[in-house]
């Protein structure tokens, strides 16, 4: 069983290659993370894996030497009568206790960053969720794109503004590390700087019938294919002329690119 | 009829029998019976809903069953599987041996407790028939947040009817818990103080402190709901100036508690088992009675750790992450004191003993996981996909269904008199255990690599491990129906129990092995007394 399992897994992994219908392969923090959020998060991850880990094992190995060790054997072996030990009770309480606090303490720089190491994005980019689909405005550029790829260069803070205008939703790409609910009346935020590639991910709030349809796809492009990609999208007039696109009333606040955020 | 029977109530009463008796019992072992019972019949159809979700995922080209309808079973699935199958069937066992444990004649509040089993059933009908309404049954998941589940978005009378379902569950489970209160703090045998409680009524009586506490919060959060729907209020409209995050603080509010009470009952069982099998008494009971009331305690400040994702602010997601892993100190006692339990016993392998042991293995991982959901960078990475599907499996098929096939072997020789076939038993265990492995373990994966829950196809990368976890349903069908089997095969056998089965009071006196199997009416004919 276990052998037919790692063989799933492994096809599984095989599987996920440039060749597949939808394209790229699938990534996300663990596998390949590819953006400085998703390396902490995924390195974050892991130090609490390595902290708790060993609890785990001991407790299971315990189990395992405890069901070997003492079946009543028919041998006429008296059970053993204690039932108390005010010493090991200390120690499997207190211990645990100074982990768990350890780990925790460990992960707030690391959620400190993710919320607010975003200073100075090169671009802000509005998401707004519809039943089932994704639309991208980019305010300082007058572009306005549904149901397509969002594009964002690289290796620079790009800031998402999420809202909804029907119920909720969810906006997940896993190889940026980057989770946000988009709720209507209301304004998430995240950011992120992406190493160039191609990331699948998908609504992760059900949103109704076809929540399973709501696919992303974020392409990361260098600089200057992501200038490129602008000069084909821009749209005609004078973006600073156009009025602050509804529905979010704080996306008015939001100045050209460049500028220092919060 | 002998005019000379002694009966306990008045002589020119008819016994009655058979149906009327079922229908009319005040009885908390019948109504315990009937918990059970009623229980299994809705893990069998909980079960099937599942079975159809997971062939409708065995290939994402199939579509099996349209996008509406998966919704719909799906949230069905998660309704049934909470509300009708597993906190029935701990109240079910609640029912029945509590007041033996404590040496009580019955509940304190005999029609209540009736009252409380009775009013499941218009609940079940309106849950069950909402599947033929126009629109179909709700299918905005078991959260049902808003604003999915307003009339704007769910126009159909399939969401009314969920809601009111889970409003009369909740007053029916309300009532059960003030029952089972009052029933340990005023019932109690003469000399049974708190410390000589068994652990399995000390979580119980946690549990209905919880369910008093979080129960009435989503009734209000629910009835909100529907006037949201019907009376055009605007409590989580924001075009009215609602607030959608609201409806998930307050559901939340419950929804965290709810976990802890589908699973302390589970641990009040194991933790009575575990030493019983082992010949041993339970290692640091004082510890067990602690740890169950920091669980519950704890269980009420940690509802946000749902929400990591939804804006919450930097505060919150600090002071729920670090009251969420708080929980895990509490379980590690638990886990560690059952593994003391056993410790130096003399092991007799039975169906309930390998259950409990299963369980031990398997909530340790289902424990793991939920402390690695609560360290928020990593959360961000999983949350709403299948890694949270195969945590929450873990604990509450891994955790609870376990423990439910422990006590269900350990006390069916009480409750009927007649043993279960250890033989048909070891199949149950082994089929369950594997397949339970087989089909959550590998869902890990797949949310690590990004799957996202309540989806009813999936991009075609992800189609290997969801075939794979498909066929390992199959042992998990296979273990329920030998279970059925056996069960149907014991009750046609003639009643054949001694008092103590398991040769438990040799170590220590549990008072339901020293009644016959099963009980009479009222149980005790002299109270018993505790020394």
């Amino acid at each position: 069983m276990i052998a037919a399992f790692l063989q799933q897994a492994a096809a599984a992994t095989q599987t996920a290659n440039p060749n597949m219908l939808l394209g790229a392969p699938t990534t996300n923090a663990f596998g390949h993370p590819a953006s400085s959020v998703a390396k902490l998060a995924a390195a974050e991850s892991w130090h609490a894996f390595w902290w708790v880990i060993p609890f785990i094992l001991l407790a299971e190995v315990l189990l395992v030497y405890v069901i070997f060790k003492f079946r009543d054997k028919g041998d006429g072996r008296k059970p053993a009568k204690f039932h108390e030990n005010n010493l090991l009770e200390f120690l499997w309480t207190v211990i645990p206790a100074i982990v768990v606090v350890l780990v925790a303490l460990h992960s707030y720089p690391t959620l400190r960053f993710m919320e607010f190491g975003g200073t100075n994005p090169a671009l802000n980019v509005q998401v707004i969720g519809h039943q089932f689909f994704w639309e991208y405005k980019y305010p300082a550029y007058g572009i306005d794109i549904s149901n397509d790829t969002l594009v964002v260069p690289a290796n620079q803070v790009v800031d998402l503004d999420l809202t909804s205008v029907d119920v909720i939703h969810g906006f997940y790409v896993p190889g940026l590390g980057i989770q946000m609910d988009a709720l209507p009346g209301r304004l998430t935020n995240l950011w992120f700087n992406g190493e160039p590639g191609h990331y699948k991910g998908q609504c992760t709030q059900l949103c109704g019938t076809n929540h399973s349809q709501m696919l992303i796809d974020v392409d990361v492009l260098p600089e200057d294919q992501f200038q490129a990609w602008l000069q084909k999208h821009k749209s005609a007039p004078a973006p600073a002329a156009a009025p602050a696109p509804a529905p979010a009333a704080a996306a008015a606040a939001k100045p050209a690119p460049k500028a220092v955020k919060k | 009829m002998s005019t000379d029977t002694l009966t306990l109530g008045h002589a020119h009463h008819k016994p009655i029998s058979g149906l009327r008796d079922w229908l009319t019992t005040t009885d908390h072992k019948k109504i315990g019976i009937m918990y059970i019972v009623f229980a299994i019949c809705n893990g069998w159809i909980g079960g099937s809903l599942a079975g159809l979700i997971r062939l409708n995922l065995y290939n994402p080209d199939w579509h099996i069953v349209k996008p509406e309808l998966y919704n719909q079973l799906m949230t069905m699935h998660a309704t049934i599987m909470i509300f009708l199958t597993l906190m029935t069937a701990f109240a079910g066992f609640g029912n029945y041996l509590v007041p033996l444990m404590i040496g009580a004649r019955d509940m304190a509040f005999p029609k209540l407790n009736a009252f409380s089993f009775w009013i499941m059933i218009p609940a079940a009908l309106m849950l069950y028939g909402s599947f033929f309404v126009v629109g179909g049954a709700a299918a905005g998941g078991w959260w049902s947040y808003p604003p999915l589940s307003t009339a704007q978005f769910s126009a159909g009378h399939g969401e009314d009817l969920w809601i009111m379902a889970i409003i009369l569950l909740g007053i029916g489970s309300i009532m059960g818990a003030i029952n089972f209160l009052v029933t340990v703090i005023d019932m109690r045998a003469p000399g049974m103080n708190w410390m000589k409680v068994p652990l399995f009524v000390w979580s119980w009586v946690v549990t209905a402190w919880m369910l008093v506490l979080s129960l009435p919060v989503v009734s209000g959060a629910l009835f909100m709901l529907l006037s949201d729907r019907w009376l055009d209020t605007g409590f989580y409209r924001p075009a009215l100036g609602g607030d959608p995050l609201l409806y998930q603080h307050l559901f939340w509010f419950f929804g965290h508690p709810e976990v802890y009470i589908m699973i302390l009952p589970g641990f009040g069982m194991v933790s009575q088992i575990l030493p019983a099998m082992a010949r041993k008494k339970v290692f640091g009971y004082r510890g067990m009675v602690g740890a169950l009331w920091a669980i519950g305690i704890l269980g009420f400040m940690v509802w946000a750790h749902h929400m990591f994702t939804a804006g919450i602010s930097a505060g919150a997601r600090v002071w729920f992450s670090m009251a969420s892993m708080a929980i895990s100190v509490p379980t590690g006692i638990k886990i560690y004191s059952w593994l003391a339990s056993v410790w130096g016993g003399v092991i007799r392998f039975t169906t309930a003993m390998k259950f409990a042991l299963g369980f031990i293995a398997t909530f340790i991982i289902g424990g793991l996981t939920g402390l690695l959901l609560a360290v928020v960078p990593f959360d961000i990475q999983v949350h709403n996909t299948y890694f949270v599907v195969a945590h929450f499996h873990y604990v509450l098929v891994g955790g609870s269904v376990m423990t439910l096939f422990a006590g269900t072997y350990f006390w069916f020789p009480k409750i009927t008199g007649r043993m279960l076939s250890e033989k048909l038993g070891n199949w149950v265990f082994w089929l369950f255990f594997i397949g339970m492995n087989w089909v959550f373990m590998p869902m890990h994966l797949l949310g690590i690599e990004g799957m996202a829950r309540r989806v009813a196809t999936y991009r075609p990368e992800f189609a290997p491990l969801n075939q794979f976890i498909s066929e390992g349903f199959l042992f998990m069908l296979a273990a329920g129906l030998i279970f059925t089997y056996s069960i149907l095969k014991a009750l046609s056998q003639p009643r054949d129990v001694p008092n103590d089965p398991w040769d438990i009071n040799v170590i220590e006196m549990g008072l339901e092995w020293c009644t016959s199997s099963p009980p009479p009416a009222y149980n005790f004919a002299e109270l018993p007394e505790i020394r």
